[in-house]
């Protein structure tokens, strides 16, 4: 049976890629599997408390309010399994490996093709499947407990939740395997492999931006779903599926009797009622358009893809890269460094830019560092205002910190035992400043919106403290990294609790140092105190 | 001539099995020597012992009349190391690559910045020296390894498997450079399967079977073991094999059929 044979193998390719180094893969996929069921679970506790602490719960309420969760679980599941798409970009089609391995056997073209689009389908729904299980037993339970309701209600509850929640998510893995199979088609393999992997990196930046903004942007009660003319392009996919939910669900909420209420309390509700009442054609028609371009998208990106699989290429052709002068010349530039240090700044650079797992620890943190950015960034000079680059700087640092723990590459490594002859410190030194000189590049970047909101002298002011506090972070990242990016330290077994206890802290200390610069940059001394102060720190800890 | 290295009594064991039983040897300057052996005799751990990548479970390595064993600094300023699997950083270019290991071996950045340039195009890879490594063939992947080896001017050359991937013009390249540099006062530790290679390069053989030294000695002097005079047949005399033997069993077992 080669299609059983196959599609196992191709579904063992998703979980063995370059994400897992086989010295530590069974613990990033206990992480990983640990992490699907948590998170969820505790997303959806802390969702759904409102429910429970709501008095004399009712339909019209319940309706309105469950928009705005479903709005987050959509969005979520989509973003989460477009993510994984993103992640296993490389191996979604067949691959040149592929062909060199499986081309010698006597297997039809077409029965390969079909079982890589069985383990591609198996695989998105099993991740879609296992991140959503969770909150649609939980949710549907949480929200509906006060509510006069028989327990058998709570099936079709709970199959509309995961229908919805699982539409959304597959719909992000196939939107990810139509552009994947769209660009191979426009651009052609040759130009498609040269430019695959920037692609790559921009739609995951971009994916995780917006998975760390749902927290910030849609965790209000979606008032834009009720209203035909706020709706926002972006958010039109989310729509769909959310309208699906309300549509479907919200039908069987509507026909709940009412419990007494307070005269106030009971206009309330009946206004509720009435605003999804009016809204129902709408969320109806909403949700059959969706449907049709999830089938679109879905039909599409399958006929793309069995188009560009009809010629699986063995080869990757096309004219030998020259590479850009400045990247020639990249070490001379750094002449003046020693030159184990310049080999540190180069080859950090170039593992956190082209390495697949050290690009998107960056992507990570640098996603979730704009997300706070955004959330807090304000016109006037306040404490969370300059919070705001502080917690920029250490995402940023957060992930230079997780990159320079894992090894670039394993097996590669050996050149550092035989090679650095002595200049393993000063090689160390030189990721040391690719940290710094992020930090730099990081708070450089804010500086003219910062200018404009403060003026030159407070913005400066305040870059420099965010040069100098992201030093500070660079060094107490590297304390307890002697061979960066050469060996990788596996994540402590206290990860969970001591690592969300520093974390909690570190915020917290941002803040205070946030409201103390608040006050320094009132006077002159203050302004010179205050960095001065960071670095006499920062030069401690490095020493 | 006194011997540059010293090999003695190295054994190494992993989990009570011994992959290294006891293998001593030298080597001197100028001197080319032949490393044989069967599949899992040991030739690769021993090589990866003298270069300190895996510490001995007992025994010494000596340069230059001193104790090295472990990989001291200093010894690995001296030799230069060509391993058997070509393992690279698949996100560096063949040019990046071998700028990182000027940097780690501390190299003058514009000497070393020139010397890379022309070994790249005396070894035909200039035209993708930009490339990155994962479009290099393996024959590429060997001629930045030999590079790399040799960028630092190293008194030792420890290549293990050299030819491994390279077509006949580079095997031909590389056995006049392992031959000049020989001449220019290198010690070199030629690992390698092709008994061609060591016939024709080395002035001494060592084979080893089961991770023991079974001979150390004139390439002549070994030959005359096989009644033929032939080479590939005393290796095969020496490491125990009976390559005639097996091949038929093989074959009646491919032939066969239920």
């Amino acid at each position: 049976m080669p299609d059983d044979v196959l599609v196992r193998h191709f579904l063992t390719q998703f979980v063995d890629h370059d994400f897992s180094a086989d010295s530590d893969r069974h613990q990033t996929l206990a992480i990983a599997a640990a992490a699907l069921i948590t998170i969820p679970l505790f997303v959806t506790v802390f969702m759904s408390v409102k429910y429970l602490m709501h008095p004399l719960q009712a339909s019209g309420w319940t309706e309105t309010t469950l928009m705005g969760d479903e709005v987050t679980f959509c969005a979520a599941s989509m973003l989460v399994t477009a993510v994984v798409a993103l992640l296993e970009w490389d191996a979604l089609a067949l691959t040149p490996e592929d062909a060199a391995i499986l081309g010698v056997f006597p297997v039809p073209r077409r029965t390969i093709v079909r079982a890589k689009i069985t383990a591609l389908a198996t695989f998105a729904a099993a991740f879609a499947a296992a991140l959503n299980a969770v909150p649609s037993l939980l949710h549907p339970l949480l929200m509906s407990a006060q509510l006069p309701m028989s327990v058998m209600m709570l099936v079709p509850l709970a199959a509309v939740h995961a229908s919805v929640t699982m539409g959304a998510g597959l719909f992000g893995f196939a939107a990810v395997l139509a552009i994947r199979e769209a660009l191979f088609a426009l651009l052609g393999a040759a130009r498609f492999y040269r430019v695959s992997s920037r692609v790559r990196a921009m739609l995951l930046f971009a994916v995780l931006l917006l998975l760390a903004l749902v927290p910030v942007r849609l965790s209000d009660s979606a008032a834009w779903m009720f209203d035909a003319e706020k709706g926002q392009p972006l958010l039109a996919p989310v729509g769909w599926f959310a309208a699906a939910h309300a549509a479907l669900a919200g039908r069987m909420l509507d026909g709940l009797p009412r419990p007494d209420m307070p005269a106030p309390l009971a206009a309330d509700e009946a206004r509720l009622t009435v605003r999804y009442r009016e809204a129902l054609p709408r969320f109806t028609f909403v949700a059959f358009r969706g449907a049709a371009i999830v089938i679109l998208t879905l039909v599409a990106s399958i006929a793309l893809y069995v188009r560009n699989a009809r010629r699986i290429h063995l080869l990757i052709e096309g004219p030998p890269r020259r590479g850009s002068p400045a990247v020639r010349r990249a070490p001379a530039i750094l002449g003046r460094v020693a030159p184990a240090t310049g080999a540190g700044i180069l080859f950090a650079a170039r593992a956190l830019l082209r390495s697949s797992v050290h690009l998107v620890y960056m992507l990570v943190a640098l996603a979730a560092g704009i997300a706070l950015f955004t959330a807090l960034i304000g016109g006037s000079l306040r404490t969370l205002t300059l919070a705001a680059q502080t917690l920029l700087v250490a995402a940023v640092v957060a992930g230079f910190r997780a990159a320079v723990r894992t090894s670039a590459d394993y097996r590669a490594g050996w050149i550092f035992d035989v090679a650095a002859s002595g200049s393993a410190g000063r090689f160390r030194e030189g990721v040391r400043l690719a940290g710094i000189t992020l930090v730099v590049a990081t708070v450089g970047i804010l500086y003219p919106i910062a200018r404009l909101q403060w003026g030159s002298r407070l913005a400066l002011a305040h870059a420099i403290n965010g040069v100098v506090i992201g030093w500070l972070f660079v060094e107490l990242a590297m304390v307890d990294v002697s061979r960066p990016l050469v060996v990788s330290i596996p994540p402590s077994d206290g990860v969970n609790t001591v690592g969300v206890a520093l974390g909690g802290a570190a915020v917290i200390a941002i803040f205070i140092a946030a409201h103390i610069e608040r006050f320094m940059l009132g006077s002159t001394i203050g302004v010179v105190l205050y960095p001065l102060g960071f670095s006499a720190i920062a030069f401690a800890v490095r020493r | 001539m006194p011997s540059l290295l010293e090999v003695r009594h190295l054994v190494k064991r992993f989990h009570g099995h011994a992959a290294v039983s006891d293998v001593s040897f030298t080597l001197a300057p100028g001197e080319i020597v032949g490393y044989l052996g069967p599949n899992g005799s040991g030739k690769s751990i021993t090589i990866k012992m003298l270069t300190g990548l895996v510490e001995p479970t007992s025994g010494h390595v000596l340069y230059d009349g001193h104790d090295v064993t472990g990989g001291e600094l200093a010894f690995r300023r001296r030799f230069g190391y060509v391993p058997e699997e070509p393992h690279l950083y698949p996100f560096l270019s063949g040019r990046e690559y071998l700028d990182l290991v000027a940097g780690l071996r501390e190299l003058p950045v514009r000497d070393a910045a020139q010397k890379i340039d022309a070994l790249l195009d005396l070894f035909g890879l200039a035209d993708s020296a930009a490339q990155s490594i994962t479009a290099y063939s393996k024959g590429m992947k060997q001629k930045v390894l030999i590079i790399a080896a040799l960028l630092h001017d190293p008194d030792l050359v420890i290549l293990d498997e050299p030819e491994s991937g390279l077509d006949v013009g580079s095997i031909l390249l590389l056995r006049h450079l392992v031959r000049l540099l020989a001449q220019r006062g290198k010690a070199v530790l030629y690992s390698s399967h092709v008994i061609e290679s060591v016939e024709r390069l080395c002035s001494r053989v060592i084979v080893l079977s089961a991770g023991r030294v079974v001979v150390d000695g004139d390439v002549n002097r070994i030959r005359t073991v096989a009644p033929s005079g032939s080479l590939e047949e005393a290796f095969a005399t020496l490491a125990a094999q009976r390559p005639d033997a097996v091949a038929e069993q093989i074959a009646d077992i491919v032939t066969h059929h239920a």
